[in-house]
């Protein structure tokens, strides 16, 4: 495809396509899905050991077995350039997939006459790119899809005087995210859209969320993304990709609602406004049975992000003073009144209460690791360490400081149990914190921190994180404060039975 | 925009500058431009001249991007290296390139763009030509890091203190440069950097022309009198003192009465508004600008003490900071004096109702004594914090050694222990729950959030002794890291 570049201003420049007839279109379009459907390459693959890619990594892991730093990958020449390589490749293929949509339409209508021959080389195309990917998520995002290159081909043409508004895809704007958790497909978006087979478009999903539970590259080196590789970046595609599932109906609600199990056990409102992002397919009388389910199995293992997914879907329909809530459009999210959530509803309700009366009376019994004091007490013992460091200026010099951080490390860290016991701590609290920053403190860094303090490297020298790692140690040596989500989820829920 | 020059004339109808123009990315611009200078050479087509043309279709594809991960010149991708390299081998003629400078800046929209098409040319330039080239581009080029580098590299101080004064004497001085910097800290940030460099290459007298950016950011910006302090007052504006003084209140004057549609506005700006006036020289607009200032600072007050909903305890220590700064303002309206005469009272009457709480108490009543109008009200306060149950009163007391880092913690934990938190009366509980209980926005429980200084930045730090400001980067020596 020497004339590539050329190729890709089908979908760059909206009058492009104009300037060419009907025959050229033809041509274009057979050169192009030719190209693309013959491709017999091996996908690129994390798990396919046929690869190149899955060679190579394999050697350099071998020869760096020893060297911990996850870096390592982003340093070889080898395996940047074939990452590079297959990056170029898969995007250069979008694109003339999109090209080639672009001539398809001067070709047949989509939603009047569709033609065997074109609809079934555009089919066949779309089947053979939804298989091959990017080694790196960053180039890997939904906008960057054989589908949305699709849509971009036919937006493309139909921003032309003759096919304007014939179709909305608002679904595939970015800017929606602002101001709506879902939009739907109008009739002929689903009609262009099913052009490419219901079982492609099924398996194009089923592919992308496979992807998805494959860590990126740069953290799949790290033990607790090899434990828990469902990627951060899923939250802003699957739910999405479920809509499609969903209105396109590509397959039973069951498969569907299976689809989103990771992600709503994850669930994130991903924002510090609740209900900003709803589980919108719980407008599914059974879909909502599903998940109230999922979540009551689920309470056990993580009430954190039961909690999380409890709070947005009642905030919209309870906490209506608030000013970002009250401006949004209804149609737009998925709330519920807590009476909507049952069971849900009163096992959290019985949690939260139990905590609220019992926290305070936990606070003043002795502490798991050191029987002499409580965990309120051991709790502000850290807190009054952490202050003291907050008035650095105070210490003698910069030495000293780092000593009497030593020093008050040394005291918690006494033995390998209560290591080993707060490194997996910080574990669970990284998991529990995969969209980071969003909510609660940050247990990366104080893991990063932890990490180095324990392995000595020379970056303890530092207090960069220091206090991230007294928060956690607070949490753990004292007690853990009841949350934000737990105390906005009692005051809404207050709320509604003083309204009763 | 309509060229002179024909060399830039041709290569923009050139169908190298169409070929090259399909390009989004450096990777692909660099194949491109090495794509056409092959079939130039398998042509046997590479004269100097059609070299120029390919030079300037490349820098001006370049420059059209709509790539947003377009990056700076150092990209080892990039086809700046190669472009020099088929220049040079083809023995390029430096005056006929001169030729084109300015115009082909023309093409460059983004500072950055300024800056890639700067670095080549500082490359291609030598010598005397460099020097005209500098002159040149001086007074044209955006991005304020390649005009910096260029006042650097004349050779003649002379020359480059006559640019920088030249600059500074303009209506738009460094406004020019501005963009999506616009409001930062950015302006003095470089001036003072500019400033550092005219004190060490000698060039005393171009601080004396920024009285007018001076000025201006005074008014409407920040930090403006710290970086004057630096040089001293007398010392930064010389003999343009008086213009300063001039400007500043025409600024200053017209800013008070700009927002006359917007009170809050306007007495945000009375407020923000602050200089050391002793230092000016007495005239009518300095008294005229006082006057009008203290009217709207004054305004404000009264409408700060009549909005209810403030908390007692912010009274306190808003009045009490302005009293401290400007006396007069506070004892020369009958209102507002009234008004904060009897604060102390009003604070005692909400503790009573129990309408404002009651946390970092002894601090609060430390600051009541400091304030000579007040400190009479402080045995009454003591005296009501006796009579609250002890629990109530430990609690106060443990929030205050918290917040001062006090060891005296631990025995106000003993006691807390001792009673035991279902023995805590309920508005205690209360409270207790709201600082030990329950999380923060971010699960951290209130007196436990605290701030530790960065190692990355100058702004946490301390004046010592010498009223030296010690960050904590240099305390630490993280700066030497």
């Amino acid at each position: 495809m020497e004339d590539f570049l050329t190729l890709r201003q089908l979908i760059e420049d909206q009058d492009y396509h104009s300037t060419f007839d009907k025959k050229w279109h033809q041509q274009t379009f057979n050169r192009i899905s030719e190209y693309l459907i013959k491709d017999t390459e091996p996908a690129f693959s994390f798990w396919d050991d046929e690869t190149e890619w899955t060679q190579l990594d394999a050697k350099y892991q071998e020869k760096n077995k020893d060297n911990e730093d996850m870096l390592r990958f982003t340093l070889d020449p080898d395996l940047s350039k074939l990452a590079r390589n297959i990056k170029e490749d898969v995007k250069k293929r979008r694109i003339l997939f999109g090209a080639a949509t672009v001539c398809s339409l001067h070709l047949q209508d989509p939603l009047s006459s569709p033609k065997n021959d074109i609809t079934n080389k555009l089919q066949q195309a779309f089947k053979r790119l939804s298989k091959k990917f990017a080694p790196d998520w960053s180039d890997e995002r939904f906008e960057n899809s054989p589908l949305s290159y699709y849509v971009r081909g036919i937006q493309i043409f139909s921003s032309s005087e003759t096919s304007k508004k014939r179709f909305s895809f608002s679904m595939f704007s970015e800017s929606r995210y602002s101001d709506s958790s879902f939009e739907p497909l109008t009739k002929n978006d689903k009609k262009a859209l099913l052009l490419l087979g219901k079982e492609n478009l099924l398996n194009f999903f089923l592919l992308r969320k496979q992807h998805y539970s494959y860590p990126e590259i740069l953290y799949r080196y790290e033990k607790v993304f090899q434990e828990d590789p469902f990627q951060r970046t899923a939250y802003w595609e699957l739910p999405d990709n479920g809509e499609m599932m969903y209105q396109l109906e590509l397959c039973d609600k069951k498969t569907i609602f299976n689809y989103h199990k990771d992600y709503l056990k994850n669930f994130t409102g991903h924002s510090s406004s609740w209900g900003s992002k709803t589980f919108d397919l719980m407008r599914d009388p059974s879909i909502k049975e599903m998940t109230i389910e999922l979540m009551m199995k689920h309470i056990k293992e993580d009430r954190y992000a039961v909690e999380e997914f409890f709070a947005n879907h009642i905030s919209g329909a309870v906490d209506k003073e608030d000013y970002w809530i009250s401006k949004r459009n209804p149609e737009k999210y998925t709330y519920f009144h807590p009476n909507e959530l049952e069971p849900l509803t009163t096992e959290l309700k019985r949690l939260i209460e139990y905590d609220f009366q019992n926290k305070p009376k936990s606070m003043f019994e002795l502490s798991d690791f050191n029987e002499n004091k409580t965990r309120f007490r051991v709790a502000v013992d850290i807190a009054y360490f952490a202050n003291r460091i907050g008035r650095w200026r105070e210490y003698d010099s910069y030495q000293v400081m780092i000593e009497a951080v030593d020093k008050f490390l040394k005291n918690y860290f006494s033995s390998d149990y209560i290591i080993q016991s707060f490194t997996s701590y910080l574990h669970s609290r990284v998991k529990q914190d995969r969209c980071s920053g969003e909510v609660g403190g940050r247990p990366n860094d104080a893991l990063n921190y932890f990490n180095d303090y324990i392995n000595k490297s020379k970056k303890t020298d530092s207090i960069q994180n220091l206090d991230h790692l007294l928060n956690e140690m607070i949490n753990f040596f004292g007690y853990k404060p009841l949350t934000n989500r737990s105390i906005y989820i009692k005051t809404l829920l207050d709320k509604c039975n003083d309204e009763e | 925009m309509t060229y002179k020059n024909p060399l830039i004339k041709k290569a923009l109808k050139s169908d190298t500058l169409k070929e090259l123009s399909v390009s989004n990315t450096i990777e692909e611009l660099h194949k491109l431009f090495n794509h056409c200078l092959e079939t130039y050479k398998e042509n046997n087509d590479l004269s100097l001249q059609n070299a120029y043309i390919l030079t300037i279709a490349t820098l001006i594809s370049r420059n059209r991007f709509n790539d947003s991960s377009d990056t700076y010149y150092e990209n080892h991708n990039d086809v700046y290296n190669d472009l020099l390299k088929m220049l040079s081998n083809l023995h390029f003629n430096q005056s006929e390139m001169k030729k084109w400078i300015p115009e082909i800046f023309e093409e460059c929209r983004i500072a950055y763009q300024y800056e890639n098409t700067h670095k080549f040319f500082a490359k291609v330039f030598t010598g005397d030509n460099y020097q005209d080239y500098l002159k040149k581009i001086e007074p044209i080029i955006f991005s304020w890091d390649a005009w910096f580098s260029v006042i650097k590299d004349f050779n003649s101080s002379e020359e480059a203190q006559a640019r920088l004064i030249k600059l500074f004497s303009s209506d738009s001085n460094l406004e020019r440069f501005q963009g999506n910097i616009y409001g930062t800290y950015w302006r003095i940030d470089f001036l003072e950097e500019v400033l550092e460099y005219c004190e060490e290459n000698n060039m005393p007298s171009v601080k004396h022309h920024c009285w007018k950016i001076i000025a201006s950011e005074a008014v409407w910006g920040m930090n403006a009198e710290w970086l004057v302090n630096q040089y001293g007052y007398d010392n930064f504006f010389g003999p343009n003192k008086k213009l300063f003084e001039k400007e500043f209140l025409k600024i200053a004057i017209g800013a008070l009465d700009h927002f006359d549609y917007d009170k809050e506005l306007q007495w945000k700006i009375a407020w923000d508004i602050d200089f050391d006036f002793n230092k000016f020289a007495e005239s009518e607009k300095l008294i005229t600008f006082l006057q009008k200032r203290k009217s709207l600072r004054t305004q404000e007050i009264l409408d700060y003490i009549e909005n209810k909903k403030n908390d007692q305890w912010e009274y306190m220590y808003r009045l009490g900071e302005i009293f401290k700064t400007d006396p007069e303002l506070i004892k020369d309206n009958s209102k507002i004096w009234e008004f904060f005469i009897h604060l102390p009272h009003s604070i005692l009457k909400a503790v009573e109702e129990g309408t404002i709480r009651q946390i970092n108490w002894s601090k609060k009543v430390k600051y009541i004594e400091s304030i000579e109008y007040w400190k009479d009200a402080v045995p009454e306060f003591k005296k009501i914090h006796a009579g609250k149950p002890s629990e109530e009163q430990l609690l106060v007391k443990l929030l205050d050694h918290l917040s001062e880092a006090d060891e005296k913690y631990s025995d106000v934990i003993d006691r807390l222990e001792e009673i035991g938190f279902e023995n805590f009366n309920t508005e205690t509980q209360k409270e207790f729950r709201d600082h030990f209980v329950n999380g923060n926005w971010r699960d951290i429980c209130e007196p436990f959030d605290v701030y530790f200084p960065s190692e990355f930045n100058d702004e946490d730090g301390f004046y010592n002794d010498k009223k030296e400001w010690i960050s904590f980067a240099k305390w630490s020596g993280a700066h030497e890291w």
